[in-house]
């Protein structure tokens, strides 16, 4: 049996919000600041605990290895809007990268793959420590941990469950969830954030409010509302396999059909599919772990494709490339090439 | 996301505007949300938009002149971009920061993490500090919030015999708190 919060847990992310209190804000272009802000973090971190780091420069990283650190939630899509002086300090197990540069000097971040948040906040305020014995941050007694935009102001802290949600999509349950959400002072987003589509029925659900709650106050907000969603989901899920067992089942396995088969394939199409793969993952339809669909997630994107297809000196188009890759992942069956799934916890 | 019109408040809507042109979005705040129903069933978009226009524009002089002392960022700019551009920008535009976080975060005080050197400087004993003794409607006041906030929640997870319970208490208390 798999886990019921991983059936429909894509990942957990916490992200801190900081800024040197002795520079004005971050900038656009190659400035001394944005310079001083790389040396800081990089000093900062080189005998940081936890791991290694290592300093990506946007100006020195290939358009194409750009895009892809996006699809790996590692850099967000705002930070290519500063090429010049945009960079990233990744940890080497890619679970805690910060971003220099951005919106504001530093955007500390933590992922973890399940629903663990407060684990995340936890290793996101260690990496914070090592950061301000360097310089400390922008901060006033009344309003906090002060952010270029005042919709971060307070704790500088987001705390976000990317969820996949098909069934509430399904029976179109999003609008309604949404409004509850919003009152909570959270919010329901796209894959990649703010302004993005759920596409593949991926959310992200995170908190708006940053000031006047506490950190674990925010971090349990939203794991509390991220545990519902996910038994809505599951409850849903259920009740669709009582009731519509064989659609449900032609959905997922004509999904496989196509992923298993098809030629070539856009980014849409893709998300759609990997759905239907991913529900029949966790339902135990298909012969392959929730891990391995995941997978797929980022490395079936554009971006990644175009690395694979560099790697294997592939002369075919993208679209095309996509469904070789896909090929090649979902040929190893789960008994001989993902870890068993964990026992359920409940 | 920052509304479209006003630049000001957290958009909560989106409109789908399609003219002859083609079709556009708009992100708009509660405020000119309203603004622009009221002036839709009065007359047309034009109206709306010229109403938005004309409202903005003795608010968007002063707006230019007000800079900020450390950085020279002008609050017009800040409107434009939804960025500010120094620490002291806080400072310089509080009047009217202040009113906007607690629109968008419903609160203007942090009470969250202190950076590690405040922290230990706020550790060390402070002799002529007294200690702050709430008064009856600072505690009345903070047990509303509480309810309110537990109601939220109640509805949210669709547990509405507690979110009535809580709404029932939250009366009980305004009542009380009317005849004190």
């Amino acid at each position: 049996m798999i886990n019921t919060e991983k059936k429909v847990v894509v990942s957990g992310r916490v992200r801190l919000a900081r800024n040197y209190a002795d520079l004005p804000f971050a900038t656009h272009g190659d400035t001394p600041q944005a310079q001083t802000c790389i040396d800081r973090a990089v000093n900062a971190m080189q005998d940081a605990p936890g791991g290694r780091y290592t300093l990506r420069l946007l100006k020195e990283t290939a358009p194409t290895d750009q895009l892809a650190l996006v699809e790996q939630h590692l850099i967000s899509k705002d930070l290519l809007h500063n090429r010049d002086s945009g960079a990233a300090l990744i940890r080497d197990d890619e679970k805690i990268s910060i971003m220099i540069n951005e919106e504001d000097h530093l955007r500390i971040q933590a992922l973890v793959d399940g629903l663990d948040l407060e684990k995340a906040a936890q290793e996101a305020f260690e990496a914070e420590a090592a950061l301000e014995r360097i310089q400390g941050f922008s901060f006033d007694p009344q309003l906090g941990y002060l952010t270029s935009c005042p919709t971060n102001t307070g704790t500088g802290l987001r705390a976000s469950l990317m969820l996949h949600l098909p069934m509430l999509d399904r029976f179109k349950q999003m609008g309604n969830v949404n409004q509850n959400v919003a009152k909570l002072g959270l919010t329901l987003r796209g894959i990649y954030g703010e302004g993005s589509e759920a596409l593949g029925s991926v959310y992200q659900v995170s908190n708006q409010v940053t000031l006047g709650r506490k950190e674990h106050d925010i971090v349990e907000a939203v794991t509390v509302v991220g545990r519902q969603l996910i038994a809505m989901e599951n409850r849903l899920r259920q009740r669709c396999m009582q009731n519509h067992t064989t659609e449900l089942k032609d959905t997922i396995l004509r999904s496989y059909g196509t992923m298993l088969y098809a030629v070539s394939m856009d980014e849409k199409e893709l998300m759609q599919h990997w759905s239907n793969l991913r529900l029949g993952a966790a339902l135990e339809m298909i012969p392959h772990s929730i891990e391995q669909i995941d997978k797929l997630l980022t490395t079936a994107q554009d971006a990644h494709v175009r690395q694979f297809m560099t790697r294997q000196e592939q002369t075919l188009d993208v679209k095309e490339a996509r469904c070789l890759l896909i090929q090649q992942t979902l040929a190893h069956p789960k008994e001989t090439s993902a870890p068993p799934a964990q026992p359920d916890a409940e | 996301m920052l509304c479209d019109e006003c630049g000001k408040n957290p958009a909560v809507f989106s409109v789908t505007i399609a003219s002859g042109g083609g079709v556009s979005n708009r992100h708009l705040c509660a405020e000119c949300m309203k603004k622009m129903e009221s002036s839709l069933t009065q007359g047309n978009i034009h109206s709306f938009l010229s109403s938005i226009m004309s409202m903005l524009s003795p608010a968007q002089t002063e707006n230019a002149q007000l800079k900020c002392h450390y950085c020279g960022l002008s609050y017009s700019d800040f409107e434009r971009t939804g960025k500010l551009g120094c620490a002291g920008c806080y400072e310089s535009f509080q009047e009217k920061l202040k009113p906007m976080l607690q629109r968008i975060h419903g609160s203007s005080q942090h009470v969250g993490r202190t950076p590690a050197h405040l922290a230990e400087s706020q550790n060390a004993p402070k002799p002529q500090e007294t200690e702050h003794i709430p008064t009856q409607q600072e505690l009345m006041q903070q047990r509303m919030e509480e309810l309110k906030q537990k109601m939220d929640e109640a509805v949210a997870v669709e547990n509405f015999e507690a979110a009535a319970q809580y709404r029932d208490e939250m009366r009980a208390l305004a009542q009380e708190a009317g005849e004190a």
